[in-house]
């Protein structure tokens, strides 16, 4: 059954129809094309699809899409500033040497977005508990872990959040 | 030592900011216009006949375009040895076997349509365990060869054997023997992002495929073949690579759903696109090869090695990839790592009916070396040898030839071991920690580090093409994978040609447009592509020195005279050029060009791009194009001995750990982990952490929690849930790096292959801090709590 | 997954009359982090998920009457945020904190995992050492139920398909009981292969009373009552605990699967309740 939810989408108010059965992950890369969210997993287990729904990350593959209704959705196209600047969390992931593969990282971004907005001074082991829920393959975190302490300081000088 | 410019400095990775910002576009984020989705059914048993496919109801469900089994498709044969089929027929050997498929409108609708196509089988005996496969009378996975030639038994007709010395009267020398028999189970590739494709065809029966894969020109010749059997022989493929989502080895096959989705594209006429879910990927793409090895090793009183003899037994599956190489590599550390003089190796495939294997990141190294290093391990108690020492007294050393051939250049493990040693306080903690259930334990490894000749042709292009503004594009056919192959073009092709980093731009991924590479594996891509493009830029420099001698002082004196137009007043100054300029009189270095003998002229410098311009911008002008073809002086094994030096150079390591080990969970902790590596010559050090932690945490998964389980051949963890990869959460241990530089002379720069030893060493150094700390030998991996927690408890009985 | 309707009542009576209407072809569903992953999996068919979120009267975490009530769509993220958990059931927390992971824990609620009722689920074994009611509310009205009563067997509750779970109500336990949780997974982030916690009191190292509960070792969160009678009474001494180890052991009535065979997670049995007595008691190396 098709149904139209009303929600605000990077800043955005959206209104769209979609079945209702459909999750955000699909509303997000199937009708608004914003396939900077991945599906890893589909299952909950590799959060790779993860947003942020009022501020707080949730997988999208698991977030029934009916369910945004009424709410603020932020995906990692929402980071991203005017000419393409990136954001700081996302600068510091490129300057630590955090990227490789690449499709861990619209996740592990907005993870490290829901740490740092909630901790903005997190010790290693909560850095590591924050993005527990992501999956990389190609990495061993070691570097992300470094990324997000490097975010962390920027964002203190940068004043943005 | 050269002073450069950018090689060692931190040059961040060009291709990083798009993959931050979800811009990279993946298999999973391209559409085609009129595309439509694919979508596989297959088998429900392990082994059976099939006796009826319906696919009637499928056919009549609304959105459905095409319903396609091997009964309504022409044959389409692929795999090393061509034993495998794209969609069966008559019979199923394992469950993932593909028995029919469906194009849809949508991917659910296709996904429907698959539930309504009914398959009648008539189950077959199986036999899931490479030995029961030998035994007399067991059922037969291929009646008949891909020949069409009867099959008596289940071996499969790809088999390994060398020979050095003679093993047997170094069993007579030897003071002291050490035998074991170790096992590795299946392991995923658990690429984040799954496999997939989308075929299409132009009107002229061309095939262009979108398609992850490392092997894009491989792939391009087994497409080929495909469509000859399509009946459109002499018809081309063209390949396009999008970004890879991971692939450690999953790419380096072509795959049966890339096949289908050929066959559904020809079939409809429009794009199709088949894109598989973790499931699917878990269950239907093939792990990396269980091994089960019988090794031996002997050494004499002083713990010098005098033998080593390894027979190994691979389950093959039910099909054959190029997985059925991987014992070639196998073969390097088993014949060369540390100085050996009697070698004897044998690995024989077995088909079976579980899931058909494939290589994955080591090649074959990672089951090698985990038998060799904890079996030395073994050795050395038995000969009351530290087990340092062991390895320090029979380390590799520069400048040596080993058995099989390898020509071994410069070598640091002894550099590596001790720097291990030193990191893990070996000497204070070894053998001491035991009352605590703590220990360390250290591994060597040894790998190819100048690519590795499995192909006839071990080479890669590379065309460099320097435009108006100049800027350098490198077209290549290597892959980026995730490994950080552009950052190091860039770096290399910055540092070669003369020009900064942000003036280089690195395209791969066509097989239309980028020139021939053997594909990205064996840790291969930046040693062999850097090498590639430094010869072009090479050959960029000439001809840029070459125009310069013709049109630089043309255009510095039209500067100058255009100077004195505007003021009067300025001196044209004497320049002090009294010949003509000669090629050799001319540098470029971070995109200017300037003359050797006076570098801090201000007038007798000029922007590439300027020189470039005035070359191009004239009657009968002329661009700056050049390509290369780099082919490493390695050599193909001698099919009969084995024989040859398969890599350009070898890359050695040590990596080892401190444990404390939970008897009663069996939990191993761990408190320290160290990996030092000879690189050859760090390119970027990022990128080169980057490849030595994820590989070590790829190993550590290896050692401790991964695990493909499987009762009759079927999967039991196609997931995330119970395919335990390692999350942050269980790193909370330092990862300490020594990069050694050895400076090769084959390297690009003196850099080595970086891209997989990382994960080589790690099992074995795990097992033997395993064993330090708690005197229990697991044989098999991986090291689970529960086989810890359940042998300590059966010794306490004891 | 197969094509469902996905319903948002605007209140709980709505929801009711809606999953009552439609039978067994509706669920609840709240989170959906367990029940969405079994639909995926084509474990689980439905043509109608009616949604809990929005409900209002659902959430929150209140201190009435000596009691800590959590309403059944309270997240795991809001009880491990709560003050009043923090302080009165500090044992649920460490559970919460172990349970999935950031991503999960911010959308899955307690009543979920209750309702799924899988033997693992991680916050069982404490809520029922801590003697945890629950009220449910169908189309005939509320009734409450023990939490120790509700389970009857993997995916199996006493609630019927049209009942809510409004809420569970815990007594807040008093000075003397001291509590412990443990989790025993593969990897640090896990399903438990074997879970629990306890509830003990001790008077000069003697066991007044003890509620022990563990997880992922029968069909349901086992009570080990065997073990309970065998500790009350006696004074904590090694030997005691040995014995306990055993017991717990045999009590248990574990499966082999992918994740532990029957002898692992019987071992296993028998160290948890060891650490957690341990753990508890404030007593170790006995």
């Amino acid at each position: 059954m098709k149904r139209v939810v009303h929600f605000t989408l990077n800043g955005f108010e959206v209104e769209q129809e979609i079945e209702s059965h459909k999750m955000l992950l699909d509303l997000l890369r199937e009708k608004f094309e914003l396939t900077g969210t991945k599906e890893g997993c589909g299952q909950g287990e590799c959060g790779a699809c993860t947003v942020l729904v009022d501020g707080l990350a949730v997988n999208a593959c698991l977030f029934p899409a009916l369910e945004v209704e009424g709410r603020s959705v932020t995906t990692v196209e929402g980071l991203i500033g005017e000419g393409g600047r990136l954001h700081p969390i996302q600068e510091a992931f490129v300057e630590a040497g955090a990227v490789q593969c690449g499709f861990c990282m619209p996740g592990m971004v907005m993870s490290a977005k829901a740490l740092l907005d909630e901790t903005p001074n997190p010790t290693e082991e909560e850095i590591r508990r924050g993005i527990s829920g992501n999956l990389c393959r190609c990495t061993g975190y070691v570097q992300i872990v470094d990324a997000i302490k490097l975010a962390s300081q920027k964002l203190k000088g940068d004043g943005r959040g | 030592m050269n002073e450069y410019s950018f090689v060692g400095k931190p040059v961040p990775r060009p291709d990083a900011p798009d993959k931050v910002a979800g811009r990279a576009l993946y298999i999973h984020d391209l559409k085609r216009p009129g595309m439509l989705y694919g979508k596989i059914k297959y088998s429900e048993h392990a082994h059976a006949k099939i006796l009826n496919i319906d696919t009637s109801k499928a056919e009549r469900l609304p959105g459905v375009r095409a319903v396609i089994t091997a009964y309504n498709t022409p044959e389409v044969r692929f795999g090393f040895i061509r034993d495998n089929i794209a969609l069966k027929k008559e019979k199923v050997r394992q469950f993932r076997d593909e028995v029919a498929a469906v194009a849809a409108i949508d991917p659910e609708i296709a996904e429907e349509a698959l539930e309504l196509i009914k398959v009648e089988y008539e189950e077959l005996p199986g036999v899931f365990d490479p030995e029961e496969a030998l035994k007399e009378g067991a059922p037969l996975i291929h009646e008949t060869d891909p020949q069409g030639r009867p099959k008596k038994d289940n071996w499969v007709p790809v088999s390994w054997k060398f020979n050095a010395g003679d093993v047997e009267e170094a069993k007579k020398k030897a003071k002291y023997i050490a035998e074991d028999y170790l096992e590795t189970p299946p392991i995923l590739h658990a690429s984040l992002g799954t496999s997939g494709c989308i075929a299409e065809f132009d009107l002229q029966g061309n095939l262009i495929i979108y398609t992850k894969t490392q092997i894009p020109f491989l792939a391009q010749n087994d497409f080929n073949r495909a469509l000859a059997s399509m009946g459109l022989k002499g018809k081309n493929t063209r390949v396009i690579v999008p970004t890879l989502g991971g692939s450690f080895g999953s790419g380096l096959d072509t795959h049966g759903y890339e096949y289908i989705a050929i066959l559904l594209a020809y079939k409809t006429g429009r794009p199709v696109k088949i894109v598989l879910d973790r499931e699917e990927e878990s269950k239907t793409l093939s792990p990396r090869q269980s091994t089960r090895t019988k090794i031996l090793q002997g050494c004499d009183e002083n713990g010098r090695l005098l033998f080593r003899e390894v027979r190994m037994l691979l389950d093959n599956g039910a099909y054959t990839s190029w997985g059925a190489t991987t014992p070639s590599v196998m073969m390097l550390p088993i014949s060369s790592i540390y100085r050996v003089p009697n070698v004897f190796y044998e690995a024989r495939h077995v088909y079976t009916n579980n899931t058909y294997c494939q290589a994955m990141r080591g090649y074959g190294n990672p089951q090698a070396a985990w038998a060799i290093e904890t079996n030395l391990d073994h050795l050395a108690e038995e000969a009351n040898i530290d087990p340092l020492d062991m390895r320090l007294i029979n380390k590799n050393i520069p400048d040596d030839i080993s058995p099989m051939g390898l020509r071994i250049t410069t070598c640091g493990m002894e550099e590596c071991l001790k720097a291990v040693a030193q990191k893990l306080n070996w000497k204070e903690k070894r053998g001491k920690g035991r009352n605590k259930a703590r220990g360390v334990g250290i591994a060597c490894l040894f790998h190819v580090g100048g690519s590795g000749r499995v192909y006839r042709s071990d080479g890669t292009g590379v065309i460099l093409k320097i435009d108006d503004f100049g800027y350098a594009t490198v077209v290549t056919g290597a892959i980026e994978m995730g490994q950080g192959l552009v950052a190091a073009l860039t770096v290399a092709t910055a540092e070669a040609l003369g020009v900064t980093p942000d003036r280089v731009m690195v395209v791969t991924g066509d097989t239309a447009t980028c020139p021939w590479d053997v594909g990205t594996h064996a840790s291969r891509g930046a040693f062999t592509a850097c090498n590639a493009v430094i010869m072009a830029a090479q050959k960029a420099r000439e001809k840029i020195f070459q125009l310069a001698a013709e049109h630089f002082l043309n255009r510095v004196n039209f500067k100058l005279s255009q100077m004195k137009k505007k003021d009067p007043n300025f001196q044209i100054p004497d320049l002090g050029i009294n010949r003509p300029l000669e090629p050799e009189d001319f540098e470029l270095k971070e995109n200017v060009l300037y003359l050797r003998s006076q570098p801090q002229n201000k007038y007798l410098r000029m922007g590439l791009d300027e020189l470039i311009r005035e070359a191009h911008f004239k009657e009968q002008g002329t661009m700056i194009i050049t390509e290369a073809f780099y082919d490493p002086c390695n050599q193909m094994l001698d099919k009969d001995t084995c024989i040859g030096n398969l890599s350009a150079t070898y890359i050695f390591g040590a990596q080892g750990a401190e444990v404390e080990v939970d008897l009663e969970t069996g939990h191993v902790k761990i408190l320290k982990y160290v990996a030092a590596h000879d690189v050859g010559k760090v390119l970027n050090r990022h990128s080169i952490l980057g490849q030595i932690y994820g590989g070590a945490v790829q190993g550590l998964g290896f050692a401790l929690s991964e695990e493909y389980k499987r009762d009759k051949g079927r999967m039991l963890n196609p997931n995330f849930l119970d395919y335990k990869i390692l999350s942050a959460n269980d790193l909370s241990f330092p990862i300490e790096v020594e990069l050694v530089e050895t400076m090769d002379k084959e390297g690009p720069f003196g850099a080595k292959g970086v891209g997989e030893p990382g994960l080589v060493a790690v099992a074995p150094a795990i097992a033997n801090a395993v064993y330090d700390a708690t005197g229990i030998r697991i044989n098999s991996l991986p090291l689970s709590p529960e086989k810890i927690a359940l042998s300590v408890r059966r010794l306490k009985k004891e | 997954m197969n094509r469902f309707d996905y319903i948002i009542p605007k209140d709980l009576e709505e929801a009711i009359s809606l999953v009552k209407g439609y039978g067994l072809e509706a669920r609840y569903v709240a989170g959906g982090t367990d029940l969405l992953v079994r639909l995926k999996q084509r474990a689980l068919r439905v043509n109608y998920l009616v949604s809990l979120r929005r409900i209002g009267e659902l959430k929150g975490i209140s201190r009435e009457n000596g009691s800590v009530r959590i309403g059944g769509m309270t997240t795991f993220r809001e009880i491990l945020r709560s003050e009043i958990v923090q302080s009165h059931l500090p044992v649920l927390i460490e559970a919460s904190k172990v349970l999935a992971n950031p991503q999960v824990r911010n959308v899955a609620t307690i009543s979920g995992n209750i309702c799924n009722a899988a033997p693992s689920a991680d916050s069982l074994p404490p809520l029922m050492v801590l003697g945890a009611t629950l009220t449910l509310r169908g189309p005939e009205g509320d009734r409450t139920i023990p939490l120790e009563d509700f389970f009857e067997g993997p995916g199996k509750t006493r609630k019927a398909n049209d009942e809510v779970l409004l809420g569970l109500s815990v007594r807040m336990p008093d000075q003397e009981t001291r509590f412990s949780f443990q989790k025993i997974g593969r990897v640090s982030q896990d399903i438990a292969i074997v879970n629990g916690a306890i509830a003990i009191s001790l008077e000069k190292e003697e066991v007044r009373s003890v509620r022990l509960v563990l997880g992922a070792v029968a069909p349901v969160p086992l009570r080990l009552r065997g073990v309970e009678e065998r500790l009350t009474g006696q004074r904590l001494t090694g030997h005691l605990l040995d014995e306990a180890q055993k017991m717990a052991e045999k009590e248990v009535q574990p499966i082999s699967d992918v994740r532990a065979s029957e002898e692992y997670r019987r071992h296993l049995s028998g160290v948890v309740v060891r650490r957690l007595i341990e753990k508890a008691s404030g007593i170790e190396d006995l």
